[in-house]
């Protein structure tokens, strides 16, 4: 394998090892002291009024972590530290980025709108900032245990997002379906981990790497150390001798089936956390029932680094088990592309259409996750760097759309009818929707085009016609109820609309930037897509052989 | 195996202390020995030590336990589902942890066992056991929700749980490793060289290997307790009293004064 164990000499051992992982430190440490500064000092005398600059900090501290990691002197490097549980590789970093940019982008977009939505507590952004940290710390961890616990730091975190307006009902059942559901999800991910623990005897995902697969002459793997362990006699004829029969029986004698349900166990519980679309029945409700931006946070930041961790699982670790996750993701790519195209017919409650779009989004990424090959984890990245934009102007939208009320009663649920005339009560905003709907739906003059064309092409790859086939007409079912939404907006035949408040500034300066990108990018994609191809091309050369 | 067998024979000979050592190391690994128990019966260097009778009924001993409460710990766990009234449930779930800690005494896991005695025993189910007596709820109509869901819970625990134990018992059922040198693997050489505690093992790992997914184990804790602070509390219906130590000191101290 192409990466490394980290050597240090003894005096370094504290210093480079800990700075493997100076953007998580960085972003915990500053949650510690905004912890300490809200609740002890700020929060007595300013507690409303201090929201939106805490929300703007939040952004700030995540800005600064994308420095960090963007002058990261380890990128290229390779390493692997901390006893192998965290990877520095171009792909954790590059998505380590894109997580924080993202993430920092989302606190910027929603600073104002706490207030608006009477989320007046300063938990509220800790626990935000907490479920980024989880979130990054995904991305580079490279053994079940870490990336176990960075899992449970970002669910344990929504369950409270979710929850958050004690005061509403539907909030609260949000939050209960939701940990219900995500300790499910756990437990199999426990149970998984440990028959692959059991099979194996490691959980790291380099040793399982260097055990599954027959590479016995590059390095020091875990099984020449094994060897070297078990073998203290110095014959050298016995140890080759027992070497090719220890390398031999690893997949060949020991029965892989039980490796399978371990392996099968995990991709499920990780399904679940996806809300792809056997499993997806949890998303409809939490996405209603909750805050709009829990829901923003649900449905746009926390897909990329589950899929990072599928990727080192399945594209390094259980490479050679290719055909039981394949299949799996496969058919849940299939199904969830299905599900999410026609369950969003009948939909007329906004948040829940974009749940099954969200649903149906998935099993795109998902189906070129499956292909088995890099150019599919190249299209799964840029289609999900693109879902990520688009995601961030549909829900920055959704948030905008405040409705003008004569009475008090505040009124969460927005509906497809809330929508009907938007065009004549603020028409910049109704032309913002309609283009993000459009690159959505995948229309040629906008990025949502390449990304959909991409995952097709990796689909071809298997030189099987159905299923590509089967996806594109899901796809077209699915244009339906986006393009319905610009029918809404445009050409409802109704002479009595709804007012809407009026846009700051700062909002506009942000959306159009949102929307420039969406149609900048289809002009010169290459920028995204070289991001892409490298980081592809450096952790997975050895994989491109197989 | 056989240019191996006479050399490890005269091994065992010359330090017999060794075999003590290795049935220590066994013991740990229980599950794995059953399956392999014939395998280890056919070895012929053990049939030859005088121990041997003394380790097969050691053995025995330990296997009887351990079926012995892992059916105990299975009949409980039913019981839990089944039983009408939250009492009985409750006090059936206390008598699986134990089971369950019992044989994570079996299975020399010291620290483990004491661990789900004060923790789920001593903690969780006292606090449910107050909850129940506090809440006082009636479930007249349990037994008809358990016949609308047990045949889909049956359903489910065959097609998922069903493999997964044919596949446990097909893993384990043959030493694959029996035409090689590596018949004996399980055995943990490091153990031979330096023995620790449980405790001590777990603090070592802890702290050593595990430091950054410890802090992290923190930090999920603390996202825990300021959710359930922020989502139990109630700020308005509140009247925040602040200390006042020398008032309260005080031998005329009144709570409402404050």
């Amino acid at each position: 394998m192409l990466l490394k164990p980290f050597n240090t000499s003894l005096y370094s051992v504290v210093f480079l090892q800990s700075f493997t992982v100076f953007p998580e430190h960085f972003i915990a440490i500053s949650a510690a002291y905004i912890l300490i500064v809200a609740s002890l000092i700020v929060y007595k005398n300013y507690s409303i009024t201090i929201e939106k600059a805490l929300g703007e900090c939040l952004g700030l501290i995540l800005a600064m972590t994308c420095y960090l990691i963007s002058n990261d002197e380890l990128l290229g490097l390779n390493i692997l530290s901390l006893h192998n549980a965290i990877v520095n590789d171009y792909l954790g970093l590059f998505t380590k980025f894109t997580v924080c940019f993202f993430s920092s982008t989302y606190f910027f977009l929603t600073a104002e709108s706490f207030k608006e939505q009477r989320l007046t507590a300063f938990e509220y952004l800790l626990v935000l900032l907490f479920a980024v940290l989880g979130l990054i710390l995904l991305c580079s961890s490279n053994d079940l245990l870490t990336a176990y616990l960075a899992i449970e730091l970002t669910s344990l975190a929504s369950y409270i997002l979710a929850s958050f307006r004690k005061t509403s009902n539907y909030s609260i059942e949000a939050g209960i379906k939701y940990f219900i559901t995500g300790a499910v999800s756990s437990a199999f991910f426990l149970l998984g981990s440990s028959i692959l623990y059991a099979v194996s005897g490691s959980i790291h995902v380099v040793d399982l790497w260097d055990l599954f697969t027959d590479s016995c002459e590059t390095g020091l793997g875990l099984t020449n150390q094994f060897s070297l362990l078990i073998n203290n006699s110095n014959n050298l004829a016995f140890r080759s001798e027992t070497q090719d029969v220890f390398f031999s029986s690893i997949l060949n004698q020991c029965n892989s089936n039980l490796l399978e349900i371990g392996l099968t166990f995990v991709l499920f519980s990780l399904f679940i956390k996806l809300a792809l679309a056997p499993f997806h029945f949890w998303s409809l409700d939490v996405y209603e029932g909750s805050p709009t931006s829990s829901t923003f946070f649900f449905a746009v930041l926390t897909k990329l680094s589950l899929f990072v961790f599928l990727t080192r699982l399945c594209y390094t670790a259980f490479f050679p088990l290719i055909d039981c996750w394949q299949f799996y993701s496969l058919w849940v790519g299939v199904f969830s592309v299905f599900v999410g195209s026609f369950g969003g017919l009948k939909q007329r409650k906004l948040k829940t259409l974009l749940a099954y779009s969200s649903t149906s989004h998935m099993g795109y990424s998902l189906l070129a996750f499956s292909s088995g090959h890099v150019l599919g984890i190249r299209m799964l990245l840029f289609y999900l760097i693109i879902y990520m934009i688009a995601g961030a102007c549909t829900w920055f939208i959704i948030l905008l759309l405040r409705v003008k009320r004569q009475k008090v009663i505040f009124k969460y649920t927005k509906e497809l009818g809330d929508l009907v005339l938007l065009n004549k009560s603020n028409a910049g905003l109704a032309l913002s929707l309609a283009v993000t709907m459009f690159s959505i739906a995948g229309l040629p003059p906008l990025i949502g085009f390449f990304a959909k064309m991409g995952i097709f092409l990796s689909l071809l790859q298997f030189k099987t016609y159905t299923i590509p086939l089967l996806v594109i007409l899901c796809s077209v079912v699915s244009t339906f109820y986006y393009i319905r939404i610009v029918k809404v907006l445009y050409f409802e035949n109704l002479l009595v609309g709804k007012l809407y408040h009026p846009l700051s500034t700062n909002k506009t300066i942000i959306l159009s930037f949102l929307l420039l990108s969406l149609v900048l990018l289809f002009i010169n994609p290459n920028f995204l897509f070289l991001l892409v191809f490298e980081v592809v091309i450096e952790s997975f050369s050895v994989t491109d052989e197989l | 195996m056989p240019e191996i067998a006479p050399e490890l024979k005269r091994i065992l000979k010359k330090y017999p202390k060794i075999l003590l050592e290795l049935r220590e190391s066994f013991d740990s690994f229980l599950i794995v020995l059953y399956f392999d128990w014939l395998d280890f019966k056919e070895l012929s260097i053990f049939k030859s030590s005088s121990l041997f009778f003394m380790d097969t009924f050691i053995m025995v001993g330990a296997n009887v336990l351990f079926y012995f409460f892992s059916i105990f710990l299975v009949i409980s766990a039913a019981i839990v589902v089944f039983s009408q009234h939250p009492i009985f449930s409750l006090l059936f779930l206390v008598l699986s942890f134990l089971t369950s800690s019992f044989i994570l005494f079996l299975l020399e896991c010291e620290f483990l066992a004491l661990l789900f005695v004060l923790v789920y025993v001593g903690a969780i189910a006292v606090l449910f056991l107050f909850a129940i007596m506090m809440l006082e709820f009636k479930l007249h109509n349990l037994a008809k929700t358990l016949t609308k869901y047990i045949p889909a819970g049956i359903f489910f625990g065959i097609f998922s749980f069903f493999p997964l134990f044919q596949q446990v018992s097909n893993q384990f059922r043959t030493n694959f490793h029996s035409d090689s040198f590596y018949f004996n693997k399980y055995t943990n050489w490091l153990d031979l060289i330096d023995a620790t505690t449980d405790v001590v093992v777990y603090g070592q790992i802890l702290y050593s290997y595990f430091v950054l997914q410890f802090l992290f184990a923190g930090l999920i804790l603390l996202v825990v307790l300021i959710g359930v602070v922020y989502l139990t509390n109630n700020w308005n219906n509140q009247k925040v009293t602040d200390q006042a130590i020398f008032k309260q000191l005080s031998r005329t101290f009144k709570l409402n004064k404050l």
